[in-house]
């Protein structure tokens, strides 16, 4: 059971591979659209005044974080042939998304820079799924 | 009004086990998929455990054998002992992940650093269950968990389609490809599993133990299991059917605990996401308490050790050593920064692997005539508790290979 255990750590906690395959390129921009529309649901939640400070500033952070981790899974392997393009297209992006969630904590109180990055995060979206139904 | 208060066991027992950590993020998981096509995955649960738990809160009144003292007799030492350690491994990494999220919730609420809030949380659970008898701590982690009730106000108040929820109780395969149907069938185990954790039965027998619970209880057995699980499965719905009206239509996979406490109080403003980080951390808190005393009960009842809340700590030392041995684990592990939801993942899964070690010796000794005497299992009991398992051994086997192929339920 210790063994099936460390194991499944393994298997769960493996996040880097040798090579990103189309499937798994998918799936990745699948996380990256949900984590675009997440942020953009949030910036709205925010804008309208619902949420509280510390909660704001810390759903972020973890927001950031995934999108980090999203990243670094993307630089830690190689693409499939055919999809390189893509990779780099999709590494851009949420490079893109990880800056505008970085820039929030310092436009919580003010609507029209909050209106602006979600209209920008919209736009990155947008390409994210332009990228994985060009797949 | 005692007997009222009688019912914070199955409160606690239940929510600690369906809304902890993982099923709350789980079940959004699964709503935010696949809608509420599996809603019967969570009756189904809700009506396993009803039966389970009823049954080991009878034995432990009838036959005064907790649940791990009728594992080793029933299985023997060696496969009763693998069962002690997989169970504990179990309640230690399941520990582990709730200590985590306390700290998550903690740090959403005041914006203090994580790792601090850890640490202290855990000294203050820690501090909690050494000086408060066993009813009081079921009574005030089974009542605070009552805010999260907020969940399903949302969920209602953002008018779901009752009748797709009411379709929903059907099991329904017909997703468009292969990878949408192992993720199905990933998040149908899973949902089932959750409901079934087996520190819930582990936990609820020895309760009924420490609360001196003699056969004139039996009703209030039946009762207690019956309203806990399922105020706890009416909190499991709200959370499936917030993940299908909040995150389904956005396209939204919540990964975070974060993302599924602002589900929780999308309709309203910032008093209710108060409310729901408070009901969050109510729960989780009180699973990683159920954890870590399901340790300690677990270990002192197999090896016949003194055991018990109610009684002096220094007059149990197995006991109190090892519950606060469950806590400081979990801590280092948690402090090493492991995700909690990682944990969460593989606790929900390998708990379904050995599921039926848990559960087959409780209808074994409940069927038993010579243990159980007038108060044994109906027929009916019987034909219930056989079902239950066969789903139960079912979803045993499929639960690895759906997690491996399914990547853990990643879309």
């Amino acid at each position: 059971m210790a063994v099936l255990l460390a194991a499944a750590v393994l298997l769960v906690g493996c996040s880097r591979h040798k090579t990103i395959s189309r499937d798994e390129l998918r799936s990745a921009l699948t996380s990256s659209i949900s984590l675009a529309s997440e942020a953009e649901t949030f910036i709205e939640y925010v804008t309208n005044g619902k949420a509280t400070r510390h909660y704001a500033e810390g759903h972020i952070g973890y927001l950031a974080d995934e999108v980090g981790e999203s990243e670094e899974e993307l630089q830690g392997g190689s693409p499939e042939p055919g999809t390189e393009g893509a990779v780099q297209q999709c590494r851009t992006e949420l490079n893109s998304l990880h800056r505008e969630l970085a820039g929030l904590p310092g436009v919580l109180g003010n609507r029209n820079a909050l209106g602006a990055a979600r209209e920008r995060i919209k736009t990155i979206r947008d390409s994210f799924e332009r990228l994985i139904s060009s797949l | 009004m005692k007997k009222i208060l009688g019912l914070t066991l199955g409160i606690m027992t239940a929510l600690g086990g369906f809304v902890d950590l993982g099923q709350i993020v789980f079940t959004a998981q699964a709503g935010a998929l696949f809608g509420y096509k599996l809603m019967w995955a969570i009756v189904i649960g809700t009506a396993a455990i009803i039966v389970y738990m009823e049954m080991c809160g009878r034995i432990a009144v009838v036959a005064k054998e907790p649940v791990f003292a009728v594992v080793r007799t029933c299985l023997g030492f060696p496969l009763g002992l693998t069962t002690l350690i997989a169970s504990n491994l179990l309640n230690l990494v399941t520990c582990a992940a709730e200590l985590g999220g306390i700290a998550i919730v903690l740090h959403l609420l005041t914006g203090w650093p994580e790792r601090l809030l850890l640490i202290g949380s855990t000294v203050a659970l820690g501090g909690i269950v050494l000086i408060f008898r066993f009813d009081w701590i079921e009574r005030s982690f089974g009542l605070s968990g009552l805010l999260m009730i907020v969940f399903a106000v949302s969920a209602a108040v953002l008018h779901p389609d009752w009748g797709e929820l009411a379709r929903g109780l059907l099991p329904r395969f017909a997703e468009p490809d292969l990878k949408h149907t192992l993720l199905y069938g990933y998040f149908a185990v899973g949902i089932f599993s959750a409901m079934l954790m087996e520190y819930e039965v582990h936990f609820y027998s020895s309760g009924a133990l420490e609360e001196d619970w003699t056969p004139k209880d039996l009703a209030q057995n039946f009762m207690v299991a019956s309203f806990g699980c399922v105020l706890g499965s009416f909190l499991t719905i709200g959370l499936l059917a917030l993940g299908a009206l909040v995150f389904l239509p956005r396209n939204i996979f919540p990964e975070l605990l974060s993302t599924t406490v602002l589900a929780g109080a999308f309709p309203f403003g910032q008093k209710a996401l108060v409310l729901a980080l408070l009901g969050t951390l109510a729960c989780i808190a009180g699973a990683a308490v159920e954890t870590a005393l399901s340790g300690a009960y677990n270990v002192c009842q197999f090896f016949n050790y003194g055991w018990g809340k109610n009684m002096r700590a220094k007059s149990v030392p197995v006991y109190t050593a090892t519950w606060i041995g469950m806590f400081v684990l979990a801590l280092v592990i948690a402090v090493t920064g492991i995700r909690p939801l990682q944990l969460v993942d593989i606790s929900i899964v390998f708990g379904m692997a050995i599921m039926p070690f848990t559960y087959y010796p409780i209808l074994r000794v409940a069927s038993d005539k010579n243990m159980m005497g007038k108060h044994v299992n109906s027929k009916f009991d019987v034909i219930l508790g056989v079902v239950f398992l066969v789903l139960i051994i079912a979803a045993a086997v499929v639960a690895i290979p759906l997690m491996i192929a399914t990547h853990s339920g990643r879309p």
